[in-house]
């Protein structure tokens, strides 16, 4: 009993401020005759009509999501793979480091012009612009992380003859996955603002794409139907992001709560 | 060995400490400017005073005539204050209309009718500018050099570029394709910035750009040709840009309305005869080299109104299915 009444009460908790404020949007809007703040059930209906067809899935949605996917896990494996180079030698890093600071200060944005040049304006370009901005935060913690190992830690899988694949496989990297995870999830939601932004340059297609024209051709209750729709599937990563987290990193939050306790 | 790091973050927070200290300063700016806007605002006191008007318009060449006559004082003399305000583009002058930031916007027809189908409250009160009826026109569709399209049939198929997809420009190419023969549902628009356009020709990207003037001179110049000129090709004179406003403008202060059309016409034909003085703005407002400012091309400035190429923009919206229904050009435009 007391089981079901505290599930009921945590899933009131997740839905409760959302479900405020779509109330509070649809009283707000409720005579509203502004064409730029429609009123939800309008959104909702353009929703529906907009997003839920299979023209737009096929042609917008889905390869918006596999961009976004794809140069998402491009960013992760080169931000692990790089930073576990990095943060392992000493030299590398102290090489490289000012450097990345200086390309980490850059905003994507300001490169499009410049990739479309060179990569010319198909999804190569757009796969570009969300690595070059979302790389960062799984590089530069990934660095810290795999430098900030505990040396005894290092010292005594060194004198288990711990070593080479094995040591990065076993020690080095389970010991940074922790800030790994941290600029991960940074990673994502920088990944999804660029998703959008690279569509928003010499394109004809896309969720970004199609954000920018409806708002062009005035008709915002779709507009905002893209907005919502931007943010769910925000709402979707966070969650998978959180159920891979805690598989990975069980024994880390395991071991906080034992720390705590 | 162990110094560096110390050094790094001296240099670290050094530079933390100079970007505070910068931006701890902008605040203490923003009133001042917020103090300036309130002063100017309420200015639509009594008859003498000139009455405070804010008209919207891009930062384009097209402008140039409207920043000189301001200058010049030929607003002042209809009884005008009247202050340009920048703008980025017809949809994003359209909330700062409605919400009344701004008076008047100057724009192009195609967004004003896109924006009444909508819903919107907005009128066409004059014309100001026009594409040209014969010769070259002010926009044109090239390509590179050496490249095999001659005709505009020869577009079917081929990659082209825009600035905005969904406006005049893809639908007059469509037109201007289908009416040589080609098939318009065939090409594939993409959507460039204009300055962007050449160097995208040029690495192969796009197979032609759609570009206005200074741009197709450019092009041109380089060894690339002109295709076809879409408005003049499917509607010659086609208006480029027509001054807007709100309905509401409109009833409530007519006399208003009828000013800015008397001033702008007077404007047009005081710009006529100090050629100069525009294109010295153009220098002034829009930072152009002077050589490409004296050899730049104007489109017709013009406030008369051609409601049967308006008209016919609207049929081809229609008939390639650009809106759903064609809009109300009589209580669209305010004459």
């Amino acid at each position: 009993m007391a089981a079901v009444r505290r599930s009921l009460v945590s899933i009131a908790f997740v839905v409760g401020l959302p479900a405020i404020l779509v109330l509070a949007w649809a009283l707000a809007t409720q005579d509203s005759t502004n064409l730029y703040f429609p009123p939800p059930s309008r959104v909702l209906d353009a929703f529906v009509t907009t997003w839920l067809s299979p023209d737009t899935l096929k042609d917008d949605v889905l390869p918006s999501l596999s961009r976004f996917a794809i140069g998402v896990l491009l960013s992760i494996v080169i931000g692990i793979v790089a930073g576990t180079a990095i943060g392992a030698t000493p030299w590398l890093r102290a090489l490289l480091e000012p450097m990345l600071e200086f390309f980490r200060a850059i905003p994507p944005v300001v490169l499009v012009p410049v990739l479309m040049l060179v990569l010319g304006i198909d999804d190569s370009m757009k796969l570009a612009v969300i690595v070059s901005g979302s790389v960062w935060p799984v590089l530069l913690n990934t660095i810290e992380g795999v430098r900030g190992t505990d040396p005894v830690l290092v010292d005594t899988s060194r004198s288990y003859r711990v070593r080479g694949v094995l040591a990065y496989r076993y020690v080095v990297l389970p010991a940074a996955s922790p800030q790994i995870m941290a600029g991960i999830r940074l990673c994502l939601s920088i990944g999804l603002i660029l998703m959008v932004i690279s569509e928003m340059f010499a394109s004809s297609s896309g969720l970004g794409y199609q954000i920018v024209f409806f708002q062009r051709q005035y008709m915002v209750a779709e507009m905002w139907s893209g907005i919502l729709l931007l943010g769910l599937i925000g709402v979707l990563v966070a969650a998978v992001f959180q159920l891979v987290e805690r598989r990975v990193l069980h024994w880390y939050h395991g071991s906080r709560e034992v720390a705590r306790g | 060995m162990n110094r560096r790091p110390a050094l790094v973050a001296a240099l670290v927070a050094t530079l933390t400490l100079g970007l505070a200290a910068c931006s701890s300063d902008s605040p203490s700016q923003s009133p001042t400017t917020a103090g300036a806007d309130a002063t100017t605002a309420p200015a639509d006191d009594g008859d003498t005073a000139p009455q405070a008007v804010t008209i919207g318009a891009l930062t384009i060449s097209e402008t140039a005539p409207l920043w000189a006559a301001v200058e010049a004082g030929i607003f002042t003399e209809h009884g005008l204050d009247v202050t340009v305000q920048p703008i980025q583009g017809g949809a994003q002058a359209m909330p700062a209309l409605i919400n009344g930031d701004i008076d008047f916007s100057i724009g192009q027809p195609f967004g004003a009718m896109r924006a009444s189908l909508q819903g919107l409250d907005v009128k066409i009160i004059a014309n100001y500018a026009q594409s040209l009826t014969e010769g070259d026109d002010i926009n044109s569709v090239v390509v590179g050099a050496g490249s095999a399209i001659t005709s505009p049939a020869d577009l079917a198929g081929k990659k082209v570029s825009v600035n905005s997809i969904g406006a005049a420009g893809d639908l007059t190419i469509r037109a201007a394709v289908e009416a040589d023969g080609g098939d318009p549902s065939s090409i594939e628009f993409v959507e460039v910035a204009f300055p962007d356009a050449q160097a995208q020709l040029d690495a192969g990207n796009i197979d032609a750009a759609w570009v206005p003037e200074p741009f197709v001179s450019i092009i041109v110049g380089a060894g690339g040709a002109r295709v076809v000129d879409p408005y003049q090709a499917t509607l010659p004179g086609l208006p480029t840009l027509v001054v807007q406003t709100t309905g509401k403008t409109v009833t409530d202060d007519p006399e208003l309305v009828d000013a800015v059309r008397d001033a702008l016409t007077e404007a047009f034909a005081w710009a006529a005869e100090n050629d100069d003085a525009v294109r010295q703005s153009l220098v002034d407002e829009m930072k152009l080299p002077e050589p490409a400012a004296a050899n730049l091309r104007f489109p017709t400035f013009s406030t008369e109104l051609d409601v049967d190429v308006l008209q016919g923009l609207s049929d081809l919206a229609v008939q390639y299915e650009y809106f759903d229904k064609a809009p109300d050009l009589d209580t669209l435009i305010v004459e």
